[in-house]
């Protein structure tokens, strides 16, 4: 069985397909969400999940989250004393759905669909990809986010169509425009920005908090230092309140004093005007490369849990002059899509006569230089494969020696659509030995090929000797099969919480937030709450515990804000 | 056709009974489990397209279809249009503006099908005015350049980067009143010159600085430069692209043949604002070049050994007031060292040519150079701990090859030859020659170096004065000598003393140090 995995920046679903219908799989806390938030607690044991997330104001030294945005980069993440790589935190998260995913399913699973942003690139993806590894699984597929969301929600219709995905998740966004006919689903086009998302609104308003709280006489370097963690979570929140209401009052608590700073859901629309111009040029780029035109567009799918942002959907319905659909549940409709992929490819009889095809989102190519006459110009990028190219595909360009008895060309691999290789991302490098030769005689054959999953083999062959080399770019990427090793040892020396607990330390991180969060009476209602649960919990059986945790469970529903 | 016939369709067929023939052959060859079959299929179903597209049915189709969709708002866009087009027409370029800026304000924009559609049709409209009346909307084109974000997006587009380029040379047309015959004739007047800029770059980075002059004067003798646009194009691009056309350090020599083959100072206030900011910045670039010339060598070890050196003994001169005999000698020594360094060290080391140091020297045979050294080392040019690590390292390793082998020769004929009896002749002709080498190496009086030898020479081999006889004393008084000798003159060297007070300070440390080694070797032998 082939699960189906949507590894966000904030938060990561499961899912599976069973009797004809994609279905979310719930964790132990019966939630089909788990915040993508990882975190140790006081013995150095791994809390994922919501307990973490809740932990994440209360101990924000030995808890991470939105590590997706560094992925594919050197950056660690420190955690209580050891650091972290991206790849390995998304890791420890992947083998948390994958325990929460065999719980429900009653059987081992070791086959994956993962889901990553349109506009990853090729390192981005490489990491998904080992982090999967390390968690287990055999990952059949990397699957563009928006294409899962437009599989979700087309793979029915029997009609033809043509559908452009808005996906603006926590941390990135992608646009894709599908088309679709007589059960083929196929990618046009696909854009984006992996730096652009929800957070981005968030930090917004906690700038504006920042801001205000110095106004009001905090100092920065002590809001910056302690309370960071808390002034994050309080801007989060209003970012959900100003959705559905007209303003919001953030609160923080400074050396016994409460600052309160009240922002308006006008004011903050108004501040967000840049990142919403950030949201058009990857449409217009999108739809001009699909060669489909606005009206031709059967629907427009709102995707990404930032869509709900009511500014957001105006923004759309004017770039498109019509109201989106919000058919799908934006959360979800991914996580559906992966298992639908995953599904696809374990040949379920019920939806064998779909086909996807996908492209690749970005021109691939090589640093060239150009001589005119005597003039030689450095660092040109020289595409191989163009952007919206549909994948799997593979591409020839021949390229000559510039140098007198040059001995070896260098081939720098970039991705990117700048003319120049500085302005792009750099890949790798094969180095390629020639015949010795006057500049210009020895020719030689780069072939691109990138795959159904979006990693990239670059071949080349020297003419004049047939001599052939050639790498898979991931493999140049200081991925050695030792630092992996090391990664699954480090993983595996982190020692996790049983699954029977895994309710009470959520029950537990949650009072623990809500006991700082709150003052005067409410909070020592919560100390007694706590107080109560912990004397319980050595007392009572599994049984009695679990009505108990239920019960004081709906009692602090009272208190969140 | 053959990728008709390969989805068995003619050549009548429609853009729909391609895809589903397409469809059905995808379904057997998926792009998962054969991706070579699903490459040529793809292929093949490009081609297939682009046929039938040429024969414009689907073009129409589309278009149609699009037209029917958005006609209300077509026509709101066209009205826009004909609006700003009219004004245009009757030269009103503000009143386009305004119009524009209306536009922009309603949030018209904002929808991606009329943005794309005014896009087009602006563009268009800017296209259309005529070449040939002189006249182009600079203000308006650079407005809708902003309004579609032109520039961001040349980057990534070809089109939009041509489409530029275009108004660009609109603008210069209309400014200079060109017709395009002229205005190519510009362009090639500036490729020319820009080629020259760029040849003379080329030939600095390979051969250095004294080729590239060469190809500058060639330039000059060639007229490329003579002509007016050319003198204005170069100095533009001269002024505006400095750092990249001269990374690094400023060639000074060919900076200022540049400088006066133009005469940038006469021509001061004909500069742009910007050309301006560039020629500040070339005089800073000049003033921090001469600067550093002199201070490069102090940074380059193996250079500075020997240019240091020559610093060294030149500075001495000038203290000491040496008599004119060796103050030749010691400029000829210099030359000599400079002689055997070579082109390409200078221009890396950013001490550009020969001629240069030459200039170098000559600074120091004015009396400018005290006063250089002072505000240099206060603006920390030559820290504190590298002058020590200078000092070690020229104590130990720096030093000429006579003075080892004065070294070597005292040390083995007190060690060796003394046991084995008389050899007056041979060890009195030696140490006068070594005294000679040693007075005309540090520059001392004979009479300083004598006395500055003999006493703790003296001191040390009283004792012997009965068994050994007169030689000894002569021998160790030849050691101390040079050992003092070298010690003083690199301490000296290497931490600037100036006033002729400190010096002699100085020299009585080392003689009290040089007096303290012989009292433990007197001891040392009344022991014995």
């Amino acid at each position: 069985m082939i699960i189906g995995i949507d590894l966000g920046t904030t938060n990561s679903l499961v899912s599976v397909y069973q009797n004809g219908k994609s279905h979310l799989l719930g964790n132990s806390l019966d939630s089909f969400i788990t915040p993508s938030v990882v975190g140790l607690d006081d013995d150095d044991q791994i809390i994922v999940g919501q307990a973490a997330k809740d932990r994440l104001q209360t101990h924000p030294s030995k808890t991470t989250a939105l590590f997706k945005r560094i992925m594919g980069t050197d950056s660690t993440v420190r955690l209580g004393n050891q650091e972290f790589k991206a790849q390995e935190l998304s890791a420890v998260i992947l083998r948390q759905l994958k325990e929460d995913a065999e719980a429900v399913l009653g059987q081992e699973i070791s086959e994956a669909v993962i889901t990553v942003p349109a506009y990853f690139n090729d390192n981005q993806r490489q990491m998904t990809r080992l982090a999967g590894r390390l968690a287990g699984f055999k990952v059949e597929r990397l699957l563009n986010e928006p294409t899962a969301a437009a599989l979700a929600y087309g793979a029915h219709e029997e009609l033809d169509s043509q559908l452009l995905v808005f996906d603006l998740g926590g941390g990135t966004f992608d646009v894709s425009v599908l088309e679709m006919f007589d059960g083929v689903m196929e990618v046009r086009a696909s854009a984006g920005d992996n730096r652009l998302g929800g957070e981005d609104f968030t930090r917004l308003i906690a700038q504006v908090f920042i801001d205000n709280l110095i106004e009001q006489g905090c100092s920065r370097e002590q809001l910056e230092q302690q309370y960071m963690a808390k002034i994050q979570a309080e801007s989060e929140r209003a970012k959900l309140v100003l959705s559905s209401q007209d303003e919001y009052g953030l609160q923080l608590e400074v050396d016994n004093r409460v600052f309160t700073v009240v922002y308006s859901r006008n004011a903050f629309e108004k501040d967000s005007e840049p990142l919403l111009q950030r949201l058009m040029m990857p449409v217009r780029q999108a739809l001009s490369d699909s060669s489909i035109r606005v009206g031709e567009l059967d629907q427009v799918l709102m995707v990404g849990g930032a869509t709900r942002m009511p500014m957001v959907s105006r923004m759309v319905a004017r770039m498109f002059g019509r109201f989106p659909s919000h058919g799908v549940n934006p959360d979800e409709v991914v996580a559906l899509g992966a298992a639908y992929q995953g599904a696809l490819k374990a040949q379920d009889q019920a939806i064998a006569d779909v086909v996807l095809t996908d492209v690749c989102p970005f021109t691939l190519g090589i640093e060239v230089v150009n001589s005119q006459g005597e003039r030689r110009i450095d660092g040109i990028f020289s595409p191989i494969i163009e952007r919206n190219t549909v994948i799997p595909v593979s591409r020839v360009e021949r390229y000559f020696t510039t140098a007198d008895n040059q001995e070896v060309v260098n081939i720098c691999v970039y991705q990117g659509e700048s003319r120049q290789t500085r302005n792009n991302i750099y890949l790798g490098l094969l180095e390629v030995p020639v015949p010795k030769s006057p500049a210009g005689h020895e020719a030689l054959d780069v072939r691109f090929s990138y795959d159904i999953n979006g990693l990239l083999e670059v071949e080349t062959r020297v003419i004049s000797n047939e001599e052939k080399r050639s790498i898979v770019i991931a493999n140049s990427q200081k991925l050695t099969e030792e630092s992996i090793q090391e990664s699954l040892q480090k993983l595996s020396s982190l020692k996790t919480h049983p699954r029977e607990n895994s309710r009470n330390i959520a029950f537990l991180s949650r009072a623990n937030r809500l006991y700082e969060q709150q003052l005067g009476e409410s909070r020592e209602n919560i100390g007694r709450i706590l107080d109560y649960f912990h004397s319980s919990l050595e007392e009572l059986g599994q049984q009695n515990i679990d009505e108990l945790r239920e019960k004081l469970n709906k009692e602090l529903d009272h208190f969140e804000l | 056709m053959k990728s008709l016939a390969f989805f068995d369709l003619d050549a009548d067929a429609s853009i729909r009974d391609l895809k589903r023939a397409y469809a059905k052959k995808l379904k057997l060859t998926s792009p998962e489990k054969d991706p070579a079959g699903f490459q040529q299929l793809r292929e093949m179903y490009e081609h297939a397209q682009a046929f039938l597209s040429s024969f414009g049915e689907a073009v129409v189709n589309s278009d149609l279809a699009g037209d029917d969709l958005n006609q209300e708002q077509s026509e709101f866009d066209i009205d826009h249009v004909t609006e700003i087009s009219r004004y245009l027409h009757k030269r009103q370029e503000q009143q386009a503006i305004i119009y524009l800026n209306f536009l922009k304000d309603e949030g018209i924009l904002y929808s991606v099908s009329l943005y794309q559609q005014m896009e087009g049709a602006l563009l268009q409209l800017l296209s259309d005015i005529p070449e040939d009346n002189g006249w182009w909307p600079e203000a308006f084109s650079l407005q809708v350049i902003d309004t579609f974000k032109m520039n961001e997006r040349s980057e990534s587009d070809v089109k939009i980067q041509s489409l530029l380029d275009y108004f660009y040379q609109r603008r210069v047309m209309a400014i200079n009143n060109w017709d395009r015959e002229s205005y190519e004739h510009h362009v090639r007047i500036r490729e020319n010159v820009y080629n020259a800029i760029v040849d003379i770059r080329h030939e600095l980075m390979e051969e250095g600085e004294k080729a590239a002059l060469n190809r500058f004067v060639e330039y000059t003798q060639d007229e490329v430069f003579v002509h007016h646009d050319a003198e204005y194009y170069f100095i533009d691009y001269y002024f505006n692209s400095l750092n990249s056309i001269f990374p690094g350090s400023y060639p000074i020599r060919l900076v200022e043949e540049i400088s006066k083959y133009f005469d940038f100072s006469r021509r001061f206030n004909q500069l742009s604002d910007s050309q301006k900011a560039g020629y500040n910045l070339h005089l800073d670039r000049m003033n921090a070049a001469r600067q550093r010339l002199r201070w490069a060598v102090v940074d380059t070890p193996e250079l500075a050994s020997n240019l240091e050196l020559a610093r060294a003994m030149i500075v001495r001169k000038y203290e000491l007031e040496t008599s004119g005999n060796r103050q030749r000698s010691l400029v000829n020594e210099l030359k000599a060292i400079i002689a055997t360094a070579d082109d390409s060290c200078f221009w890396r080391f950013e001490a550009r040519s020969l001629d240069e140091v030459q200039e170098f020297i000559n600074l120091y045979e004015s009396n400018s150079f005290v006063e250089s050294d002072s505000t240099c080392e206060t603006k920390g040019y030559a820290p504190f701990s590298g002058k020590v690590l200078a000092f070690i390292r020229y104590t130990f390793f720096g030093q000429s090859k006579t003075d080892y082998l004065l070294l070597a020769l005292s040390l083995f004929c007190i060690l060796f030859l003394l046991p084995f009896g008389h050899i007056d002749s041979v060890v009195w002709g030696s140490c006068i020659a070594c005294l000679i080498c040693s007075v005309q190496y540090t520059g001392l009086r004979v009479f300083e170096n004598i006395t500055l030898g003999i006493l703790p020479a003296l001191l040390a081999a009283a004792p012997f004065e009965g068994a050994l006889g007169s030689n000894t004393v002569v021998f160790l008084m030849l050691f101390f000598l040079i050992v003092f000798n070298t010690l003083s003159t690199s301490f000296e060297r290497f931490f600037t003393v100036k006033s002729e007070l400190t010096m002699w300070a100085v020299r009585i440390a080392f003689l009290f140090f040089v007096f303290c080694l012989s009292m433990l070797l007197l001891t040392l032998n009344i022991a014995r």
